[in-house]
């Protein structure tokens, strides 16, 4: 079983929302350091309920190989039973090899993949190499621009989908209330999976009333 | 053949909050092409705005040079060429609804036809601009300010910075990619603003000669547009070349850049740059160039640069005209090119607007 689903499926996550850590590793990353800034964000939050890591790469390039020795570093040293989500450009799997990536993945125990340049209508070319078993679950991404297409999107979804939205939209009122809770309300009424909020808001207190129609959300650290 | 591709090139390469935009932006082309009222209100911007057609010019000093008869497209005497991809994507974008667009900038002119197409329009506009190119680019960047856009500092990946913005504010902003870049259906909608000059060019060559050229030679520089440009020459028995200063960069291989997948300068990582010199080629090809290069339609050559100065020296001398970096390299594959013509062909040489604007 995917660890994200072990994670979302877990009795605990009733009581207490579901947080995806957000962190940028690179070479010079400190698992340590790493380890500490989780630790003190759970202190930060009180209860934080189960949890996903979700990685990114540093600013200064990363290829998605070294990603990978990393995450295997780290699933081997500091977290051997969270889901670990690796976010990357479409333009550095494509350089690895589709194939190739995604049985790296696999290897290197990757529960999710999240690629926010791929649409799903660019997905199929990298979808067949997930269909093998153990692979990790391509995330998919909407946001309330998605509209019509929220079911389309949703549709086949596995893990979860991460719900964006742009920052001026966040307060945004309309005829029948809050924009986003709208947006929501309708994401959740179709969506096969958990919703996990992206809105780069870590003000968990601010981010209460969305909860709601979410299982949990993203916080930086 | 996959809808949005040209062979293996192309595609939709962006963040899901752009996707609905794109589909607006397709219904929007599909609707212009048979709809007078886009092209009627786009012709009169190109004519009294941007200055209208440009003349064929029979270079006889430079023919007697050469040993050839060239003629040289003198897009470069006014706005119409270099302006008409970003006016006319701006004019769609604008019928859709949106007044707010954002776009990048290499080398400064692209960011100044936006710019300028954005205020005649009433638009505002946010600009990329790479953080390398601003101390050089001064007076272009005064310009942009001038007419009222605001200009942001990138970093080497202007593009995918200035697409970031966009998914981020996309609920009022369109993105206005560089001329023939883009994720589909952007190269489309360039491709079919800029066959209308090579439509031009086309009709003059054939009204002066009788004849098509044997050689047609312009810049690859993606404002260029060459994928409509060289469009209405596709099936014309001719030989069609892009020139190109030489670069350090080596190859262009396949990769996700701008929102396409197509050919580009990467470094050892995989890292694309977006910043780009105007004596350096363009970093990324659109993907109708791509593909038309691959299938071995378009030749892209490069030019050194003594080869580009001596052009330039020449058109200056023979001719009173003051050559673009890009356009002296074209005018210098064309000299290479001139030994190997037939005594009763031509060859034709397309130019546009230079580093400088000028």
């Amino acid at each position: 079983m995917n660890r994200i689903d072990s994670v979302l499926s877990a009795e605990e996550q009733k009581e207490c929302p579901v947080t995806v850590w957000q962190t940028e590793i690179g070479a010079d990353t400190e698992w340590a350091a790493l380890t500490d800034r989780i630790e003190n964000k759970r202190k930060e939050y009180g209860e934080t309920g189960p949890e996903i890591l979700e990685l990114y790469a540093a600013e200064n390039g990363v290829e998605a190989g070294e990603m990978l020795e990393l995450v295997k570093r780290l699933r081997r040293e500091c977290f051997p039973d969270m889901p670990l989500v690796l976010r990357l450009s479409f333009h550095q799997v494509f350089r690895y090899g589709l194939e190739a990536f995604t049985d790296a993945c696999t290897e290197a125990g990757v529960d999710g993949i999240r690629i926010p340049d791929l649409p799903m209508e660019e997905q199929p070319q990298l979808k067949v190499y997930l269909l093998k078993e153990g692979a990790p679950y391509l995330l998919q991404e909407i946001c309330p621009q998605s509209g019509d297409r929220i079911p389309d999107v949703t549709g086949y979804a596995k893990g979860y989908v991460c719900c964006t939205a742009d920052p001026s939209l966040w307060d945004e009122q309309m005829e029948y209330g809050n924009m986003l809770s709208f947006f929501l309300y309708a994401a959740e009424a179709v969506c096969p999976v958990p919703l996990i909020l992206d809105f780069k808001n870590t003000d968990r207190d601010g981010m209460k009333q969305y909860l709601e129609m979410a299982a949990g959300l993203t916080v930086s650290i | 053949m996959q809808k949005g591709y040209f062979g293996k090139f192309g595609g939709r390469y962006v963040p899901e909050a752009v996707m609905n935009q794109l589909f607006s932006l397709e219904c929007e082309v599909d609707l212009t092409e048979s709809d007078r009222c886009f092209w009627d209100a786009y012709d009169r911007y190109m004519e009294t705005w941007a200055g209208g057609k440009t003349p064929l010019y029979l270079a006889e000093n430079l023919s007697e040079q050469i040993g050839c008869k060239l003629y040289l497209k003198r897009g470069d005497v006014n706005d119409a060429a270099f302006f008409g991809p970003a006016t006319g994507q701006l004019l769609l974008w604008k019928r859709i609804g949106y007044r707010k667009a954002v776009a990048e900038t290499g080398c400064g002119l692209w960011g100044v036809a936006v710019a300028r197409a954005a205020a005649m329009m009433g638009m505002e506009c946010v600009l990329y601009v790479a953080a390398e190119e601003e101390e050089r680019q001064q007076p272009m960047l005064e310009m942009m300010k001038l007419c009222g856009a605001r200009l942001v500092t990138a970093g080497r990946d202007s593009v995918s910075e200035a697409i970031a913005y966009w998914a981020d504010h996309s609920g009022d902003t369109c993105m206005i990619m560089t001329g023939d870049w883009g994720p589909y259906p952007y190269t489309e909608a360039a491709a079919s603003l800029q066959k209308l000059i090579g439509e031009e060019m086309k009709g003059q060559m054939e009204a002066q000669e009788g004849k098509l050229p044997a050689v047609l030679v312009a810049g690859v520089r993606p404002e260029y547009v060459l994928s409509g440009l060289f469009a209405p020459f596709f099936e014309e028995n001719m030989r069609l070349y892009g020139a190109e200063p030489e670069g350090k960069n080596g190859i262009r291989t396949t990769g996700i850049a701008g929102g396409m997948r197509t050919l580009a300068f990467q470094d050892d990582k995989g890292r694309i740059s977006f910043t780009r010199s105007y004596k350096e080629p363009a970093p990324v090809l659109g993907p109708e160039l791509a593909d038309r290069t691959e299938s071995g339609r378009i030749c892209l050559e490069t030019v050194s640069g003594r080869e580009a100065e001596a052009a330039r020296a020449l058109a200056a001398r023979t001719e009173g005209i003051r050559l673009s970096w890009y356009d002296a390299c074209s005018l210098a594959l064309a000299v290479k090119k001139a030994g190997q013509l037939e005594s009763q062909d031509y060859l034709t040489v397309f130019l546009n607007k230079g580093e400088d604007g000028q």
